[in-house]
């Protein structure tokens, strides 16, 4: 379960202290798939790394029973100079109590994509944002955070992510940010607006025939 | 489902990675933190000996600058690794439950890896040439040691927490250090002062871990320094100082760096 609990976020000074959430409480509960409707430079990345807890809100407190995954896709965990296979050992280890276990994920979800002594420098971006997701997906975790995207890559690529997650998905909850109301409804079934620092929740219908107004 | 990391785990992943990071490139990377200091001592040695300085304590120059010198390099090291490796390793705070103290922890454990091997390699080699006597009291040096290490955590730890607020903080810090290499009785003994002088470096707690060292190592040397727990002091004022920056910090969200 993730838990806000009465929880006001301010943004940085460059965001003019605007308040990505206003005192909001929210209850996640297990398997549970929420989906989050926000408009582009609403904090989308910010709401996803209050959520798993990468950050702290500036009020309030975010709770989790369980584990829950850091923003799916995260390439910036990598690390330039070292080897692909270095940095899978290295975030296995900060990230599973069984990091072999998480390792051996990882090389299983990569089916020969990448060369373990090749440099992670010499990837390409979307190389390098597959290995991200690949990453985050070596551990097992109640609840998955995604922003914006469900997938990367080639088509291919997207194929074979999207089945290991719908594998990963019977077990556990997610919670999708994104601006793409269709992406949010083939993949979750609660619906949130986030407007103005609130979290407004929405039936289906209403998420699908229209916008919410601001308050 | 999976658990989370242990600490110990995290703490030695994260300085796995700082040492492969740090020393990438080239095959004296992982040396160069033992020649730095042979290099100063070196060169300060070969200065004593075109000043016509002897030594204020009766033995070789060459080991009394390694008990000055040694415990200021091992401290900037450590506070310039800290500051660095806070920044340079953040975004590995998406990682729950991975957090600014298990960064600062991992750094701390290579850079106290490398003070037990600089020293014992650079006193070794000194004895081994006689140019130096084994340690009078092994013991007094090792606590002096830890006390350097704790001191260095905690002015490290400050410095780092506070390089994420403020880019001109972080550069005034290394400033405010500099005089250290002055005032930490590099070239001299707390003996050789005047009382006056003495009383106004006694604030420095580097000067005293440099005269504890001496005091160890020296059969013939006695130090006025008396408070053997002034630097351990220092050093939890400035961890509770960096802790309490460090909670206002995430409270204000006022990090200068994103994650």
């Amino acid at each position: 379960m993730i838990l806000l609990r009465n929880v006001t976020h301010q943004l940085k000074a460059r965001s003019k202290g605007r308040h990505l959430l206003t005192n909001q409480t929210l209850t996640i509960g297990d398997r549970e798939k929420v989906g989050i409707h926000a408009e582009p430079s609403a904090g989308k990345t910010t709401l996803a790394r209050l959520l798993c807890k990468a950050i702290e809100p500036t009020f309030g407190e975010v709770y989790h029973t369980g584990s829950v995954s850091w923003p799916m896709g995260i390439a910036s965990t990598i690390h330039g100079e070292l080897t692909i296979g270095e940095n899978v050992t290295i975030i296995a280890r900060l990230a599973s109590g069984f990091p072999e276990r998480a390792e051996n994920t990882f090389w299983i979800l990569a089916n020969g994509q990448f060369n373990p002594s090749q440099i992670a420098k010499t990837l390409s971006p979307m190389e390098r944002a597959v290995m991200g997701f690949y990453l985050s997906l070596m551990t097992p975790r109640q609840h998955y955070i995604f922003d914006e995207k469900m997938s990367v890559g080639t088509a291919e690529q997207q194929a074979l992510q999207r089945s290991h997650l719908k594998r990963r998905m019977q077990a556990a909850g997610m919670v999708l940010i994104s601006r793409n109301k269709r992406l949010i409804r083939e993949h979750t079934n609660r619906f949130f607006e986030l407007i103005s620092g609130r979290l407004i929740e929405v039936s289906p219908s209403e998420f699908k025939s229209k916008a919410v107004q601001h308050v | 489902m999976t658990p989370h990391a242990p600490f110990t785990q995290r703490i030695g992943a994260l300085a796995f990675r700082e040492r492969l990071t740090r020393y990438a490139g080239g095959w004296l990377g992982p040396y160069w933190a033992q020649i730095t200091p042979l290099v100063w001592i070196a060169f300060l040695v070969i200065l004593f000996q075109l000043l016509n300085r002897a030594p204020p304590i009766l033995t070789h120059p060459a080991i009394f600058v390694a008990t000055g010198v040694l415990p200021y390099l091992l401290l900037r090291q450590m506070v310039t690794s800290l500051a660095r490796s806070v920044i340079a390793h953040r975004h590995l705070r998406n990682i729950q439950p991975v957090c600014h103290n298990d960064i600062l922890v991992g750094t701390g454990f290579i850079e106290a890896l490398n003070l037990v091997v600089s020293v014992c390699l650079i006193f070794g080699l000194l004895v081994s040439i006689d140019m130096a006597p084994l340690p009078n009291n092994p013991a007094a040096v090792t606590l002096a040691f830890l006390q350097l290490l704790f001191l260095s955590w905690g002015l490290g730890r400050l410095i780092a927490i506070v390089g994420l607020l403020s880019d001109s903080w972080a550069r005034i810090f290394p400033i405010v250090l500099r005089p250290l290499f002055w005032i930490s009785g590099i070239f001299y003994t707390a003996t050789e002062l005047p009382l006056a002088l003495r009383e106004w470096l006694s604030w420095n707690p580097l000067f005293h871990i440099t005269e504890a060292v001496r005091d160890g190592y020296f059969g013939g040397y006695t130090s006025p320094f008396e408070s053997s727990l002034y630097p351990t002091l220092c050093a939890a004022v400035l961890f509770l100082m960096s802790t309490s920056i460090e909670t206002v910090m995430h409270q204000r969200n006022a990090e200068r760096y994103r994650l």
